[in-house]
């Protein structure tokens, strides 16, 4: 729980030298309350976990962008014994509690105007405290002082470290699908 | 005075590296909108095969020397401008585009490449394959990426690179890239998912910074051009940039670089195309600019064989490369039949033609040293600078000159003893002694330094020389020999004070030798006036005619080049021949090098390894360096289709054996003149041997099945010896049917059937003899138990009583005893008979048998009149009732009964069971009997039914004769 709060501090500070750029600070959209969704589609068993306390922000200035989810707000699974086994083995979540994927969105779309923009999100994706450099489609639909995101993609679980044991290799995919949905509110507020 | 000197040099090193238009590389415009359907060329490429890509802004050609192809893109991509190539290890061609996709394919399919990540949206600058199989892409906008193991990484401003917006990219080696944008150069490379990014920009001293292209160096350098300040050096080591020329550039910027090694090859956007020579040390030492393709040239390439491809203001153009120059004037003059030329040690071309002897220097000056010497013969004949650094120029009728060391100012040479013909066609030299080839036969000169004359003349036109021969030429060979080309007596040397011939006692096969010269290995190349080229090694002659692949045997000159070539000249173009290998190849056909009809040896190699040749047209100096000029046609197989279905099947392919015509396209790739090409084709399990072919395709129709291969070699001159080879090799299945997992198990079900049909028919056979044994058996019973004695007596008792009674009955009884047995000689041998005639024979002998047993035997025959025509084997009736009547008490108590009904489709026959205490000896045969004759003509058994009243036989009716036959 402290490191989560250290994390939850070092993402809050991000984005304030974000807006330490950009003394505009209204220019970042943000959200406590996006969805993402984990999806293991095996051979024997289909698992799916969503969490709804995706944190984020997007500063449409400098396009800069931070997500992160806290691994243990995930729910779902097929039973309570696998869901424990997912926090302890496999991402570990006592000694990474949170998941991140920070970066700059590619394409120079100013995200102030409205329309949906299909861009690329360039960033660092830490997962089980293993980093990878990323580049992940996203949809973005900028309406009436919001920004609705969507993106699906893949994780391979090779990518971050996590290793799965012979016995329920067949049991959980090799690629997870991750598909993030969340609705960014702020911007300008004068 | 050094200073003097020093200033001198400089305002000449300023004169030198002026630029001058002149001997440039000969562009001709090989495509625009017209062969490209109204396309834009926007780039160019050579594949792993040899084909030309070019992209324009609406789709790919592919050009092979004859036709441009259009190559079919992705749906998407059709109007997309093509802005890059690059080739990858499977020889796929990739292909960027400035609206950010990418695509890759070959001639026959292109399919978009498409990441997870997605791809830019902004102009893809560069693509590149390093050795690790990573794709890197450069672009305008977004820097750069890569894409390895399935996954897109990006390089941008926010990784460090300085840069986004990125015009060129280059292997740095090690997976390393080099990158040029509009701040400087970069080193980029990518390992254990670590960016390495080493910028190179104002802080090291660019000279400008923004940079269109990066070239690597052969030696690990980085050439850089920019946008403003040309070309400049970029050592990593020591990062340091040099500019390797003294002037400020204004050529405008430079957009593509081509390394010819020793010789930049610069693309600019608006001067045209300018060469930088280079000196070993880095230095330029030469420049020359052209525009003859154009001033806005924004790509070149450099193919396999040397040729230049440039592409400008929207048209591809073709050169044959800075290998081969045609100097047609010089400073605006034009130079018209040159007779003679010398390339000197320092690099100076002396050359003589109609206008005088001229001495063209290395900063391109033009300067006459002397004036035309005859109205209408060729003037100057011979020019050659001794080892002193004198100028010696012979004429045709005028004598010899000579220029002191120097000097510019002629002397007239002359010998007072006449030993010196005033034709002087060819002049050589060693040390202090100079041979002259004159009219008037060899002329020694030695120089003699203390005299004051300087010279002594001696001619050998003795006998035992070549005597008073024509001596077309004289040229020095190795071991201080000189060699001569003789009008009669072939090739002749002079080694050791006297004249000696390649083969004592025996004549050269060639009389007229005009042209001699003497290679690195020490062999001697003779032309003949109509014989060709003889190679003298040691005391061997080896002879290269039109046989050989030369295109004349008329030679004019011969002289040796670089790389073991020999340059032949005649009167159709230049030859080539591979001193090492006698491989023959022809230089600069496309280019324009043909019908040269140049004077005798005016031929020179300078110490640069050029060999300059004069024509009626000018000079051409041909580098072999810079050309691969020997490079035979890349033969490959285009593409093989199944009854020209267009279809492209690959090499190992199975068809079916009703896909058996095949068609190949082929080509070898030469673009020095394609049309020159001609091929030999074989079909390995077809063709006996090799078929030679001018046609870039062949068809083979009705394949019987087996294995293949297609076999194609090409060649520029017939001479497949040196020929590359591609191949196909592929399969005709046989048709399922001659399989052998066909033909066994139809051979098996075949034999099996057979082995079943036999085994059906030898039962039948066999039941049939049984039934012909059973038949005859009932026959006999039946003519047994017909005159059995009891029967007989029992008929005979009982005639006679009735004789006694009733005379008329006794007549009508003996008269039914006869037909009985009438009726049973008649029928014994009849298969089947109707019913009806059945009942009349039972009638005679139920008649005899109720005189016996009279009311004690009842006998009832009602069967349905409809069965009266159905058949019955004859005399079955008769024999039921006989064993009725045989087995069973016939008593006044105990009557027999005995019925003859019809059921259905029965007849049955039945009658009351009353078995007698001592049974008849019975043999069981007559039922027997009666069951297997039925079996004969029907499927339907005869049934018997007992039961302790009755005794049933239940008969089929056989309708029709035919049933169950």
């Amino acid at each position: 729980m402290f490191k989560h709060c250290i994390l939850s501090l070092f993402v809050l500070l991000q984005m304030g030298s974000v807006s330490a750029q950009q003394p505009d600070s209204q220019t970042i959209f943000s959200t406590k309350s996006g969805i993402v969704t984990f999806r293991s589609d095996a051979p024997l068993e289909l698992i799916t976990a969503s969490s709804s306390e995706l944190r984020g922000a997007i500063d449409v200035n400098t396009r800069n962008f931070t997500f992160s989810v806290t691994n243990r707000s995930l729910k779902g699974f097929n039973s309570p014994l696998q869901q424990e086994h997912f926090y302890e083995n496999y991402i570990e979540a006592g000694s990474f509690p949170v998941s991140t994927f920070k970066g700059k969105i590619i394409e120079q779309t100013d995200l102030t105007l409205p329309g949906n923009y299909q861009v690329r999100a360039k960033g660092i994706l830490d997962i089980h405290g293993v980093t990878q450099e990323r580049i992940i489609k996203v949809n973005l639909q900028v309406k009436n002082g919001q920004i609705v995101i969507t993106s699906e993609f893949l994780v391979p679980l090779s990518d971050h470290n996590i290793t799965i044991p012979r016995i329920v290799y067949q049991k959980i995919a090799e690629e997870i699908v991750v598909s993030v949905e969340a609705v960014l509110t702020g911007g300008i507020k004068k | 005075m050094r200073p003097f000197i020093s200033c001198f040099l400089l305002l000449l090193l300023s004169v030198t590296l002026h630029p001058v238009k002149a001997q440039h590389i000969d562009f001709i415009e090989l495509a625009g909108k017209e062969q490209l359907a109204g396309a834009t060329v926007s780039t160019v490429f050579q594949d792993s095969h040899g084909f030309i890509w070019i992209g324009t802004n609406q789709g790919v050609f592919v050009y092979d020397g004859f036709d441009f192809r259009s190559v079919k893109l992705p749906e998407d991509f059709a109007n997309a401008s093509v802005s890059c190539f690059a080739s990858d290890p499977e020889q796929n061609v990739w292909i960027g585009f400035s609206n950010g996709k990418i695509s890759f394919g070959h001639e026959h399919g292109f399919s978009a490449f498409m990441p997870d990540e997605g791809l830019p949206e902004v102009p893809i600058t560069g693509l590149l394959f390093t050795v690790d199989s990573t794709l890197w892409f450069s672009t305008y906008g977004e820097g750069l990426y890569l894409f390895r193991n399935k996954r897109l990484y990006n390089f941008n401003s926010g990784d460090g690179l300085g840069n986004d917006y990125l015009y060129s990219l280059d292997d740095g080696k090690n997976g390393t890239v080099w990158v040029g944008s509009d701040d400087g150069i970069s080193r980029c490379g990518f390992q254990r998912n670590k960016k390495l990014i080493d910028n190179y920009s104002a802080k090291d001293g660019i000279p400008d910074m923004i940079v269109q292209k990066v070239l690597t160096a052969g030696d690990q350098g980085i050439w850089v051009g920019m946008q403003e300040k040309g070309m400049s050096y970029f050592d990593p080591e020591k990062r340091s940039f040099t500019i390797p020329y003294g002037f400020s550039w204004d050529f405008g910027p430079v957009t593509d670089v081509i390394d010819y090694g020793g010789l930049l090859i610069i693309a600019t956007g608006g001067s045209g195309i300018v060469e930088l020579s280079l000196k070993n040390d880095g230095a330029v030492s030469r420049i020359r600019n052209n525009i003859s393709s154009g001033k806005r040239v924004t790509k070149l390439l450099k193919d396999k064989e040397g040729n230049l491809w440039s592409v400008s203001n929207g048209s591809l153009f073709f050169s044959a490369g800075p290998g081969l120059r045609y100097y047609k004037e010089i400073s605006g003059q034009p130079l018209g039949t040159i007779h003679a030329i010398h390339a000197a040690a320092d690099g100076t071309v002396y050359f003589g033609n109609d206008k005088g002897l001229f001495a063209y220097n290395t900063e391109q000056q033009l300067t006459q040293l002397l004036p035309p010497q005859s109205n209408d013969g060729p003037g100057i004949t011979s020019i050659f600078k001794d080892e002193t650094g004198s100028l010696w120029a012979g004429t045709f009728g005028n004598g010899l000159y000579r220029f002191a060391p120097g000097s510019h100012k002629a002397a007239k040479v002359t010998d007072s003893n006449g030993n010196l013909n005033s034709n002087i066609l060819g002049i050589a030299g060693s040390g202090n002694v100079l041979w002259f080839a004159t009219l008037g036969g060899p002329a020694q000169c030695s120089i003699i330094q203390d005299d004051n004359r300087g010279f002594s003349f001696g001619n050998f036109n003795s006998g035992s020389g070549p005597g008073n021969n024509f001596i077309y030429t004289v040229s020095s060979g190795s071991n201080g020999k000189f060699w001569f080309g003789t009008d009669g007596k072939g090739l002749v040397s002079y080694e050791n004070g006297g004249f000696t011939f390649p083969r004592p006692g025996e004549a050269f096969p060639a009389r007229v030798i005009y042209s001699v010269d003497e290679d690195a290995d020490g062999n001697v190349w003779a032309g003949s006036s109509g014989e060709g080229v003889f190679r003298l090694h040691k005391n061997e002659v080896t002879n290269f005619s039109v046989a050989n692949g030369l295109r004349t045997n008329k030679i004019t000159s011969v002289i040796s080049a670089a790389q073991n070539q020999i340059v032949v000249v005649h009167d159709l173009g230049i030859d080539l021949i591979n001193s090492r290998t006698g491989q023959v190849s022809y230089l600069g056909i496309k280019a324009g090098i043909q019908d040269l009809n140049a004077d005798l040896n005016a031929v020179s190699a300078d110490a640069s390894g050029s060999v300059w040749i004069g024509t009626q047209n000018g000079i051409i100096q041909y580098t072999p360096a810079f050309m691969n000029a020997m490079k035979v046609p890349a033969t490959t197989i285009r593409n093989v289709s199944v009854f020209l279905s267009g279809g492209n099947a690959k090499p190992g392919d199975a068809f079916p054996h009703t896909s058996n015509h095949l068609s190949f396209e082929y080509i070898g790739l030469w673009y020095n003149s394609p049309s020159k090409v001609t091929y030999r084709i074989m079909l390995e399990g077809h063709d006996p041997g090799w078929v030679p072919t001018g046609n870039r395709i062949a068809v083979y129709s009705n394949l019987r099945p087996g294995n293949y291969i297609f076999r194609v070699q090409s060649s520029v001159n017939n001479d497949f010896s040196f020929a590359t080879e591609a191949s196909f090799p592929f399969r005709i299945d046989p048709p399922f049917y001659t399989r052998w997992w066909f033909i066994i198990p139809a051979f098996l079900i075949m034999f099996i059937l057979a082995y079943l049909i036999l085994r059906s028919r030898l039962n039948r056979v066999k039941r049939e003899q049984q039934l012909l044994k059973e038949k005859a058996e009932s026959e006999f019973q039946l003519l047994r138990s017909q005159v059995n004695p009891h029967f007989l007596f029992n008929n005979f008792s009982t005639l006679m009583a009735i004789i006694e009674e009733d005379k008329q009955v006794a007549i009508e009884y003996v008269g039914k005893l006869s037909a009985f047995f009438r009726n049973i000689l008649e029928y014994r041998n009849k298969e089947l008979i109707p019913l009806s005639e059945e009942l009349k024979v039972a009638e005679s002998y139920i008649f005899l048998q109720k005189k016996r047993y009279g009311e004690n035997l009842h006998i009832n025959i009602d069967p349905d009149e409809k069965f009266l025509s159905s058949l019955i084997p004859p005399l079955t009736l008769q024999l039921l009732i006989e064993n009725a009547v045989k087995h069973n008490i016939v008593s006044e108590s105990r009557p027999l009964l005995v019925s003859i009904r019809s059921e259905q489709d029965t007849l049955i026959v039945e009658n009351t069971l009353q078995l007698k205490k001592t049974p008849e000896i019975s043999t069981g045969m007559g039922l027997e009997n009666i069951r297997s004759r039925y079996r004969m003509y029907t499927n339907r058994e005869i049934l018997i039914r007992k039961t302790e009243k009755s005794f049933s036989v239940y008969l089929p009716v056989i309708i029709k004769k035919a049933e169950g036959l």
